[in-house]
């Protein structure tokens, strides 16, 4: 029998919506952990800065003070 | 041809309408005549929304169909010659959906009852042309000259005449 029916396309917004929705997701999810690296690198950066800070400090310090303190050393002993 | 109101439309023109999943795309299928002659293809699909159908197919005819020459049949008599040919460029024709079967297998639209010389003799219409009542009523009045239905129609109902409902349509030819 010839019958051709025919119906109304199902709207595609509502897909269109929810893939916007997760590309959304996504991008908020990496960016959170791009800047929870950040600060992790900032702090470890920081410490390592420090320390060398202080060990620039040292070195810095003349040589008859670094003999002077062993001698001291010696001398509390 | 002038629409005082739009009552078919091309299907292609409707973007939120497609082809129920449960039916065939007819779009594409040689249209056979009553002797299994091709005598076009269908172009595109008229459809009332109102009753949520395909009401004709439009055929892009074939040439030998062109080639015939023939005057279209129920040529009124008041009415000028050339006004009423076949003209140049005018290759498409509309067959109600209840006068053809379906092969699905073979995707052919069978138009049992219409033989090559009656297509020849129908007005045809040129792509685009706008459709309106009277070119319907003449193309119906062609295919039905030896069986004219008795049933008179309203405007409102008269995508419920037999034409266009396979089985009310073959049991009339009987």
């Amino acid at each position: 029998m010839a019958e051709i029916k025919i119906e109304k396309k199902k709207p595609v917004w509502p897909w269109i919506l929810l893939i916007l929705v997760i590309i959304v997701g996504v991008y908020i999810y990496w960016s959170y952990n791009d800047n929870v690296d950040e600060r992790n690198v900032d702090e470890n950066e920081v410490l390592i800065d420090t320390i060398q800070d202080m060990n620039d400090d040292y070195n810095e310090l003349p040589a008859d003070t670094l003999s002077l303190e062993t001698d001291t050393t010696t001398i509390a002993q | 041809m002038k629409n005082e109101e739009k009552h078919l439309y091309n299907l292609n023109e409707l973007s939120d309408y497609k082809v129920a999943s449960d039916d065939p795309d007819v779009r594409g299928w040689d249209v056979r005549d009553a002797d299994n002659r091709v005598v076009g293809k269908v172009e595109n699909l008229l459809v009332n929304k109102n009753i949520k159908r395909v009401v004709y197919l439009d055929v892009h005819v074939d040439k030998t169909i062109v080639d015939a020459r023939h005057d279209p049949y129920g040529r009124p008599n008041n009415i000028d010659v050339r006004e009423f040919v076949n003209k140049d460029g005018e290759n498409h024709v509309i067959i109600p959906i209840g006068m053809v079967n379906l092969d699905k297998e073979n995707k052919n639209v069978l138009a049992n009852g219409i033989d090559h010389r009656t297509f020849a003799e129908t007005k045809r219409y040129a792509h685009g042309t706008p459709l309106n009542r009277d070119y319907e009523t003449t193309v119906l009045r062609s295919y039905n000259r030896d069986n004219p239905s008795d049933s008179v129609y309203e405007d409102e109902t008269f995508y419920e005449r037999d034409e266009f409902d396979r089985n009310r349509y073959t049991n009339r030819r009987l």
